[in-house]
């Protein structure tokens, strides 16, 4: 058995049991019957075309989407969906923000603000209401929150959209490597990323969703489904 | 001389319940017990002799314990006077078939055609009764040298359970279904039967499930490194047929090969078997080309 594999049955994570999600109003599911476990060094890549339901599986694992049916059982802590700025509240500023934030998580609030404005790199703007960042400001503080809180389990929404080529490498550094004993569940279209970091992964494709052991094999999958 | 047993699989032939006789009467001199388990692959008894139609039923014996009685003249194997011999062999092909996987798998080729054969385990037999025969020339070679003798026309069912199935299946042993999902890869390959010199094509029946979307099919016929083929890419749930010829210059073991030509991600495939015929090799139905694309027939 794999490392991955024994990580799976000893320690799972995360159980998804039957999950489906239909939206009101809508004649068909998004998904549904999505079954898997989580190890807690897992990594996961969440693949799917456009419209299939990527970024919804992310958000109902993060806990802001209910799901219609089925199950989500979490046993190690998670983090919101990175890449995802919808957590704040925009009528407060960037430090409220981090002060609310870790107080919610029993946090240092110094040590969390010296953690976020490291990484984040906002500077003064950490001043400015949350509504006046742009999207990429948000991802930046929202990424560097979840990093200064640290979780158990990373859910990442399209990481590569945050900020500059140099910022990228610096979140890849910081998710990769620096927490590399990390679970991790990544939606994503850069194969090459999902191909280099997962070790197994799920395809969303017509409502069906399948898991695949071998993720070079789910990335040719997928690479012919968007050709297609 | 062992007390061990001796597994037999008598092909079509007239000298065949002379075998039959002589060996049961040697067996019971032995005081082994005789099972004739007919086409039955689960009840095989470990010793004593045993009579078998299947080269898996022969499998439960040591290769040193197996042994085929073949007769690979055509005249000689079913009575001439039927007015449809030709069609009787290829009817009863699936035996010889079934030889001539024995025969690569050890079991010990022996002549129907002779008086007196050395068996396996048993020794030196002689034949009950029936007139004399002519030994065919190329006996020692294959139970499917029958099949040189034949016309164009005649032909054969190659069932699906004689091909293997890299990824598995499930369904039954006439129905094998697969799951295409996955990347390229082959579905079916086999049998790897000797066809004599000729032109010989294959029509495959299969049915596909889509499942909503296409199902890219690669289907290859041939031998050796030399194949035909047809692409093909279904996009509704039935029954289809593809059909494939090619010439064999010399008498070669023969493959079909289906392929998913390309990574899917859903789709359900079931081989339903195959039939392959002698055509004449100047018959003015053109050989399927290399690398043609068609859409399969739905039958």
């Amino acid at each position: 058995m794999s490392p991955a594999a024994n990580d799976i049955v000893d320690a799972p994570g995360l159980r998804v049991a039957r999950l489906g999600k239909t939206f009101h109003g809508a004649s068909r599911p998004v998904f549904q019957g999505i079954d898997f476990t989580l190890g807690r060094s897992g990594r996961l890549a969440i693949l799917g075309r456009n419209g299939q339901g990527k970024s919804t599986l992310i958000k109902m694992l993060g806990g802001i989407l209910p799901p219609t049916e089925g199950q989500i059982v979490w046993t190690m802590s998670s983090s919101w969906p990175i890449g995802f700025g919808g957590g704040f509240q925009g009528s407060l500023s960037g430090l409220d923000n981090i002060r609310f934030l870790a107080r919610l998580y029993a946090r240092n609030y110094r040590e969390t603000l010296e953690r976020v404005d490291d990484f984040a790199e906002l500077g003064r703007s950490l001043r400015l209401p949350v509504k006046h960042y742009s999207s990429g400001m948000r991802a930046r503080l929202a990424f560097g929150l979840s990093l200064a809180i640290e979780f158990d389990c990373y859910l990442i929404d399209e990481l590569v959209a945050v900020g500059d080529a140099r910022f990228q490498r610096k979140c890849q550094e910081e998710l990769f490597q620096q927490r590399k004993d990390r679970a991790f569940m990544m939606a994503s279209h850069d194969t090459q990323m999902v191909a280099h970091y997962c070790d197994r992964a799920i395809i969303i494709e017509s409502g069906q969703c399948k898991i695949f052991e071998d993720v070079e094999e789910a990335v040719e999958i997928y690479s012919w489904l968007r050709a297609a | 001389m062992s007390s061990g047993g001796l597994c037999v699989l008598i092909t079509p032939s007239a000298a065949g319940s002379g075998w039959r006789q002589a060996l049961t009467v040697r067996a019971g001199r032995l005081g082994w017990s005789v099972t004739d388990t007919g086409a039955d692959t689960v009840a095989i008894p470990s010793g004593g002799l045993v009579f078998v139609q299947t080269h898996e039923a022969l499998l439960g014996f040591p290769a040193s314990a197996r042994a085929i009685i073949i007769d690979t003249s055509a005249t000689d194997t079913i009575d001439p006077s039927l007015p449809a011999a030709t069609e009787d062999i290829m009817i009863r092909s699936h035996i010889l078939v079934e030889a001539e996987i024995a025969a690569i798998q050890g079991a010990a080729v022996l002549n129907a055609a002779r008086y007196v054969l050395d068996f396996p385990e048993l020794g030196s037999v002689e034949r009950h009764e029936g007139s004399p025969y002519r030994i065919h020339p190329s006996v020692s070679e294959s139970p499917l040298a029958l099949f040189d003798d034949t016309a164009p026309g005649g032909w054969a069912n190659w069932h699906p359970r004689w091909f293997a199935y890299p990824k598995g299946n499930v369904g039954s042993v006439d129905e094998p279904l697969m799951d295409m999902t996955g990347r390229q890869q082959a579905l079916v390959f086999g049998p790897y039967i000797r066809l004599p010199a000729g032109r010989w094509r294959v029509d495959v029946r299969f049915s596909v499930d889509p499942e909503r979307a296409h199902a890219p099919l690669l289907f290859e016929w041939g031998a050796g490194l030399e194949y035909c083929k047809v692409m093909t890419e279904i996009r509704h749930p039935g029954v289809y047929s593809v059909s494939l010829d090619r010439i064999w210059p010399e008498a070669d073991p023969a493959q079909l090969r289906i392929w998913v030509a390309h990574p899917v991600f859903q789709g359900r495939f079931s081989f339903l078997g195959c039939r392959v015929t002698r055509v004449a090799v100047d018959d003015p139905t053109p050989p399927t080309p290399g690398d043609r694309i068609v859409d399969a027939a739905v039958s």
